[in-house]
Protein backbone atom coordinates (compact mmCIF):
# COMPACT_ATOMS: atom_id res chain seq x y z
CA UNK A 1 0.00 0.00 0.00
CA UNK A 2 1.21 3.57 -0.69
CA UNK A 3 2.15 5.85 2.47
CA UNK A 4 -0.50 8.06 1.20
CA UNK A 5 -3.33 5.49 0.94
CA UNK A 6 -6.04 5.29 3.31
CA UNK A 7 -8.23 1.97 3.95
CA UNK A 8 -11.62 3.78 2.77
CA UNK A 9 -9.93 4.90 -0.22
CA UNK A 10 -11.85 3.33 -3.29
CA UNK A 11 -10.69 0.06 -4.73
CA UNK A 12 -10.00 0.01 -8.24
CA UNK A 13 -8.75 -3.42 -10.30
CA UNK A 14 -6.88 -2.05 -13.49
CA UNK A 15 -6.93 -5.39 -15.99
CA UNK A 16 -4.64 -4.42 -18.83
CA UNK A 17 -1.85 -6.26 -20.83
CA UNK A 18 -0.13 -3.29 -22.28
CA UNK A 19 2.48 -2.43 -19.18
CA UNK A 20 2.65 1.26 -20.54
CA UNK A 21 -1.45 1.68 -20.28
CA UNK A 22 -1.76 -0.57 -16.85
CA UNK A 23 1.14 1.71 -15.49
CA UNK A 24 -0.20 4.91 -16.49
CA UNK A 25 -3.73 4.33 -15.67
CA UNK A 26 -2.33 3.33 -12.12
CA UNK A 27 -0.31 5.92 -11.33
CA UNK A 28 -3.50 8.25 -12.49
CA UNK A 29 -5.80 6.71 -10.38
CA UNK A 30 -3.37 6.36 -7.77
CA UNK A 31 -2.85 10.19 -7.80
CA UNK A 32 -6.74 10.98 -7.37
CA UNK A 33 -6.82 9.19 -4.10
CA UNK A 34 -7.96 5.51 -5.37
CA UNK A 35 -6.61 2.20 -4.27
CA UNK A 36 -5.58 1.31 -7.99
CA UNK A 37 -4.58 -2.40 -8.05
CA UNK A 38 -2.75 -3.71 -11.50
CA UNK A 39 -3.16 -7.42 -13.26
CA UNK A 40 -1.86 -8.29 -16.62
CA UNK A 41 -4.65 -10.86 -18.04
CA UNK A 42 -8.00 -11.63 -16.84
CA UNK A 43 -6.47 -15.01 -15.33
CA UNK A 44 -4.35 -12.45 -12.86
CA UNK A 45 -7.43 -10.48 -12.46
CA UNK A 46 -9.13 -13.73 -11.26
CA UNK A 47 -6.33 -14.59 -9.12
CA UNK A 48 -6.10 -11.69 -7.35
CA UNK A 49 -9.91 -11.17 -6.95
CA UNK A 50 -10.00 -14.78 -5.46
CA UNK A 51 -7.73 -13.35 -2.77
CA UNK A 52 -8.17 -9.71 -1.97
CA UNK A 53 -11.03 -7.79 -0.83
CA UNK A 54 -13.66 -6.81 -3.34
CA UNK A 55 -12.69 -3.98 -5.30
CA UNK A 56 -15.28 -1.27 -6.14
CA UNK A 57 -15.11 -0.95 -9.42
CA UNK A 58 -12.64 -3.16 -12.58
CA UNK A 59 -11.39 -1.32 -15.86
CA UNK A 60 -11.01 -4.07 -18.16
CA UNK A 61 -9.23 -3.98 -21.86
CA UNK A 62 -10.55 -6.83 -24.34
CA UNK A 63 -7.94 -7.92 -25.90
CA UNK A 64 -5.34 -9.64 -23.80
CA UNK A 65 -3.41 -13.04 -23.79
CA UNK A 66 -4.35 -15.45 -21.25
CA UNK A 67 -7.49 -14.54 -20.59
CA UNK A 68 -9.05 -12.01 -22.90
CA UNK A 69 -11.91 -9.34 -21.62
CA UNK A 70 -15.01 -11.17 -23.13
CA UNK A 71 -13.80 -14.66 -20.70
CA UNK A 72 -13.19 -12.69 -17.90
CA UNK A 73 -15.88 -10.99 -18.00
CA UNK A 74 -17.85 -14.34 -18.17
CA UNK A 75 -16.16 -15.95 -15.49
CA UNK A 76 -16.88 -12.44 -13.03
CA UNK A 77 -20.53 -13.06 -13.42
CA UNK A 78 -20.27 -16.71 -12.61
CA UNK A 79 -18.73 -15.80 -9.18
CA UNK A 80 -21.51 -15.01 -6.82
CA UNK A 81 -18.89 -12.47 -4.96
CA UNK A 82 -17.97 -10.61 -7.38
CA UNK A 83 -20.72 -10.14 -9.92
CA UNK A 84 -22.14 -7.18 -9.20
CA UNK A 85 -18.67 -5.39 -9.38
CA UNK A 86 -19.02 -2.63 -12.04
CA UNK A 87 -17.03 -2.88 -14.90
CA UNK A 88 -15.56 -0.19 -17.21
CA UNK A 89 -14.24 -1.62 -20.96
CA UNK A 90 -11.68 0.09 -22.41
CA UNK A 91 -10.80 -1.24 -25.88
CA UNK A 92 -9.67 -0.21 -29.21
CA UNK A 93 -12.12 -2.41 -30.66
CA UNK A 94 -15.23 0.24 -31.48
CA UNK A 95 -16.59 -2.24 -33.82
CA UNK A 96 -16.08 -5.13 -31.48
CA UNK A 97 -16.91 -3.86 -28.27
CA UNK A 98 -19.95 -6.33 -27.51
CA UNK A 99 -19.61 -7.26 -23.81
CA UNK A 100 -21.87 -6.68 -20.98
CA UNK A 101 -19.97 -4.12 -19.48
CA UNK A 102 -21.25 -0.44 -17.26
CA UNK A 103 -19.16 1.86 -19.46
CA UNK A 104 -17.68 1.02 -23.04
CA UNK A 105 -14.21 3.88 -23.45
CA UNK A 106 -12.92 3.61 -26.53
CA UNK A 107 -8.87 3.18 -26.72
CA UNK A 108 -7.15 6.35 -26.69
CA UNK A 109 -9.04 6.63 -23.80
CA UNK A 110 -9.73 10.49 -22.60
CA UNK A 111 -8.34 10.54 -19.23
CA UNK A 112 -11.38 13.10 -18.09
CA UNK A 113 -13.93 10.98 -19.30
CA UNK A 114 -12.17 7.95 -17.56
CA UNK A 115 -11.69 10.23 -14.33
CA UNK A 116 -15.45 11.53 -14.28
CA UNK A 117 -16.85 7.88 -15.70
CA UNK A 118 -14.44 5.99 -12.90
CA UNK A 119 -16.01 8.93 -10.30
CA UNK A 120 -19.65 7.67 -10.97
CA UNK A 121 -19.06 4.24 -10.07
CA UNK A 122 -16.63 4.47 -6.46
CA UNK A 123 -18.22 5.52 -3.29
CA UNK A 124 -16.47 9.12 -2.76
CA UNK A 125 -15.47 11.97 -4.48
CA UNK A 126 -11.47 11.20 -5.49
CA UNK A 127 -8.54 13.66 -4.07
CA UNK A 128 -8.78 16.95 -6.32
CA UNK B 1 11.41 28.05 -48.08
CA UNK B 2 10.99 32.05 -46.84
CA UNK B 3 13.31 33.93 -44.32
CA UNK B 4 10.45 34.04 -41.89
CA UNK B 5 10.42 29.90 -41.92
CA UNK B 6 13.79 29.83 -41.48
CA UNK B 7 13.80 31.63 -38.37
CA UNK B 8 10.79 30.10 -37.28
CA UNK B 9 12.05 26.47 -37.88
CA UNK B 10 15.34 27.82 -35.73
CA UNK B 11 12.88 29.06 -32.74
CA UNK B 12 11.27 25.77 -32.47
CA UNK B 13 14.87 23.84 -32.52
CA UNK B 14 15.36 25.71 -29.52
CA UNK B 15 12.28 25.46 -28.42
CA UNK B 16 12.08 21.50 -28.58
CA UNK B 17 15.20 21.42 -26.45
CA UNK B 18 14.07 23.60 -23.77
CA UNK B 19 10.69 21.92 -23.73
CA UNK B 20 12.77 18.72 -23.23
CA UNK B 21 14.99 20.05 -20.54
CA UNK B 22 11.74 20.94 -18.74
CA UNK B 23 10.89 18.01 -18.76
CA UNK B 24 14.09 16.08 -17.44
CA UNK B 25 14.45 18.75 -14.66
CA UNK B 26 10.11 18.64 -13.77
CA UNK B 27 10.24 22.47 -14.20
CA UNK B 28 6.97 23.04 -14.33
CA UNK B 29 6.66 27.12 -14.36
CA UNK B 30 8.59 26.99 -17.56
CA UNK B 31 6.34 23.97 -19.03
CA UNK B 32 3.28 26.15 -17.60
CA UNK B 33 4.97 28.69 -20.17
CA UNK B 34 5.53 26.46 -23.09
CA UNK B 35 2.65 24.72 -22.88
CA UNK B 36 -0.97 25.74 -24.48
CA UNK B 37 -3.25 25.45 -22.18
CA UNK B 38 -5.31 23.62 -24.51
CA UNK B 39 -2.53 21.24 -24.46
CA UNK B 40 -3.68 17.86 -26.19
CA UNK B 41 -1.17 14.59 -25.40
CA UNK B 42 -1.90 10.91 -26.86
CA UNK B 43 0.74 9.14 -24.99
CA UNK B 44 2.21 5.55 -25.53
CA UNK B 45 -0.36 4.75 -22.89
CA UNK B 46 -2.99 5.56 -25.53
CA UNK B 47 -4.43 8.31 -22.84
CA UNK B 48 -5.16 11.63 -23.98
CA UNK B 49 -3.97 13.77 -21.62
CA UNK B 50 -4.19 17.84 -21.12
CA UNK B 51 -2.04 20.35 -19.39
CA UNK B 52 -3.34 20.28 -16.18
CA UNK B 53 -3.16 16.43 -15.10
CA UNK B 54 0.41 16.89 -16.39
CA UNK B 55 1.18 18.98 -14.71
CA UNK B 56 -0.12 17.64 -11.59
CA UNK B 57 1.66 14.03 -12.75
CA UNK B 58 4.88 16.14 -12.82
CA UNK B 59 4.32 17.95 -9.83
CA UNK B 60 3.65 14.65 -7.35
CA UNK B 61 6.71 12.94 -9.34
CA UNK B 62 4.16 9.90 -11.28
CA UNK B 63 5.43 11.60 -14.48
CA UNK B 64 9.39 11.39 -13.86
CA UNK B 65 12.72 11.29 -15.88
CA UNK B 66 15.78 10.17 -15.35
CA UNK B 67 17.11 11.09 -18.54
CA UNK B 68 15.51 12.59 -22.11
CA UNK B 69 16.74 13.18 -24.96
CA UNK B 70 14.96 14.63 -27.97
CA UNK B 71 16.37 14.17 -31.99
CA UNK B 72 13.78 16.24 -34.29
CA UNK B 73 14.07 14.90 -38.02
CA UNK B 74 12.39 17.04 -39.00
CA UNK B 75 10.69 20.87 -38.50
CA UNK B 76 7.73 22.00 -41.26
CA UNK B 77 6.21 25.51 -40.89
CA UNK B 78 2.86 26.14 -41.72
CA UNK B 79 2.28 29.72 -41.05
CA UNK B 80 1.24 30.25 -37.31
CA UNK B 81 2.00 26.33 -36.90
CA UNK B 82 4.90 24.36 -37.02
CA UNK B 83 5.10 20.49 -36.81
CA UNK B 84 8.28 18.97 -35.50
CA UNK B 85 8.76 15.10 -35.80
CA UNK B 86 11.69 13.30 -34.61
CA UNK B 87 12.35 10.20 -32.05
CA UNK B 88 13.71 10.21 -28.40
CA UNK B 89 15.32 8.27 -25.73
CA UNK B 90 14.56 8.77 -22.03
CA UNK B 91 14.86 6.74 -18.84
CA UNK B 92 11.58 6.86 -16.91
CA UNK B 93 11.37 6.50 -13.13
CA UNK B 94 8.84 3.63 -12.16
CA UNK B 95 8.69 3.13 -8.53
CA UNK B 96 12.69 1.82 -7.76
CA UNK B 97 12.61 0.35 -11.18
CA UNK B 98 13.69 2.90 -14.52
CA UNK B 99 12.75 2.20 -18.16
CA UNK B 100 14.87 3.02 -21.21
CA UNK B 101 11.97 3.93 -23.91
CA UNK B 102 12.59 4.79 -27.28
CA UNK B 103 9.66 6.76 -28.75
CA UNK B 104 8.50 8.60 -32.30
CA UNK B 105 6.77 11.70 -31.78
CA UNK B 106 5.26 14.45 -33.56
CA UNK B 107 4.78 18.17 -31.67
CA UNK B 108 2.93 20.65 -32.96
CA UNK B 109 3.76 24.45 -32.11
CA UNK B 110 1.13 27.64 -32.88
CA UNK B 111 1.79 31.06 -32.23
CA UNK B 112 0.05 33.16 -29.90
CA UNK B 113 0.37 36.52 -29.34
CA UNK B 114 3.86 36.93 -29.98
CA UNK B 115 4.92 33.86 -28.19
CA UNK B 116 4.98 29.61 -29.38
CA UNK B 117 3.57 27.13 -27.49
CA UNK B 118 3.25 23.38 -27.42
CA UNK B 119 -0.18 22.79 -28.90
CA UNK B 120 -0.71 18.98 -29.87
CA UNK B 121 2.18 16.08 -29.28
CA UNK B 122 1.43 12.70 -30.68
CA UNK B 123 3.92 10.05 -28.98
CA UNK B 124 4.56 6.46 -30.59
CA UNK B 125 6.47 3.75 -29.47
CA UNK B 126 9.43 1.89 -31.12
CA UNK B 127 10.99 0.47 -28.17
CA UNK B 128 10.38 -0.57 -24.41
CA UNK B 129 13.48 -2.16 -22.62
CA UNK B 130 12.74 -4.34 -19.48
CA UNK B 131 13.08 -2.44 -16.37
CA UNK B 132 16.03 -1.97 -14.49
CA UNK B 133 16.61 -1.28 -10.64
CA UNK B 134 17.05 2.29 -10.25
CA UNK B 135 20.82 3.07 -10.09
CA UNK B 136 21.52 5.94 -7.12
CA UNK B 137 23.53 8.87 -8.60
Amino acid sequence: MREDEKKDDPRILVVEDDEDAREAMVALLQMKGYRAVPAGNGQEALDYLRRAPVPDLIILDLWMPVMDGWQFRSEQVKDPRLKNVPVIVVTALSDRADVDANEVIIKPVDVNRLLTTVSQYCRREPTQ
Amino acid sequence: MSATDALGQREIETLEQREALAMLGADVSTLQTLWADDLIVNSTANLIAGKEILLEMIKSGRLKLRTYERRPVSIVTFGDLVVATGNEVSQLVAGSAMIKTFVSYMNVWTKRTGSWQLLARHVGLIQREKPEPLQQS
